[in-house]
């Protein structure tokens, strides 16, 4: 059994302002979500961005969000980016059913359109964790 | 005995909308009454304002519990790169008890200016971090 895995979920925004509706599964041979992170190909486009999730049915983020509060700068090490959700809180995977809304932020200073957001969830099996970010 | 009903992680977001230079805006919001505890509080400028970091953009200060406790009082500052080191909510831990609210101020210092001194309208999110009943 592995114990981590992570998923991607990849959207395309075309114009500044742009909601995109979106929806996924979560792979089913993993217990639990863990954490996840925001990655938008400029930082200035967390500016006013947000996400609105739904997993299993249950709101893990509400309406307005920002996605600046799921990221980190460059000088965060990879592995400590991510939002992690509390120990006794348990988002369960196992093929649960992702439903969610991004909304660009409207900044377009050296932002180029199309581009890409990346939604990464980390999934994990069993108790172990060896992260230290809360 | 019965058993502990599980609890959830919600968040509540107090969106601001400063128009006006010096403007104080009173928060009173009446919070959901399946909402047992306020983990942290959490502060974001929404807008990017200009090309310069603002340390004293604004002054917030929330009581909760209708007045009873006053666990945050801060400045708000804008920082021009949209991401942080790390997002760590302000550790409160306060009960909430049902259907009280949430009270208090943000004031704006009129550091919000472009170079011909005019003022800059700017949003910001006041976040509070609870647990819920499911």
């Amino acid at each position: 059994m592995k114990l981590t895995k992570y998923q991607l979920i990849k959207i395309k925004v075309g114009i500044a302002g742009e909601t995109v509706k979106f929806s996924a599964d979560t792979d089913k041979l993993y217990e639990r979500i863990d954490a996840m992170f925001v990655s938008l190909p400029n930082d200035d486009s967390h500016f006013g961005s947000t996400l609105e999730l739904r997993i299993a049915d249950q709101e893990i983020l509400p309406e307005g969000f920002e996605t600046k509060l799921l990221a980190c700068n460059q000088s965060t090490s990879p592995n400590e980016r991510f939002f992690h959700f509390d120990h006794d809180e348990n988002i369960e995977a196992k093929g649960s059913h992702i439903e969610g809304r991004y909304t660009d932020g409207g900044f377009v200073t050296g932002i180029t359109f199309p581009y890409q957001a990346i939604i990464y969830l980390k999934l994990k099996n069993g108790n172990e964790n060896n992260d230290t970010q809360k | 005995m019965t058993p502990k009903s599980k609890e959830i992680r919600r968040f509540v977001i107090i969106p601001i909308d400063v128009t006006e230079d010096g403007q104080i805006i009173h928060l009173d919001r009446k919070l959901p009454a399946h909402l047992l505890r306020c983990k942290g509080i959490n502060l974001s400028v929404r807008t990017c304002i200009g090309n310069t970091d603002i340390p004293h953009l604004g002054e917030v200060s929330v009581l909760l519990n209708s007045w009873q406790v006053h666990p945050f009082h801060h400045m708000v500052g804008f920082r021009r790169k949209a991401l942080s080191k790390k997002n760590s909510f302000v550790e409160i831990n306060e009960k909430l008890i049902p259907n009280f609210t949430i009270n208090g101020f943000y004031r704006d210092l009129g550091k919000s200016k472009d170079e011909k001194k005019n003022f800059i309208p700017y949003s910001l999110n006041i976040y509070f971090d609870c647990l819920a009943s499911e």
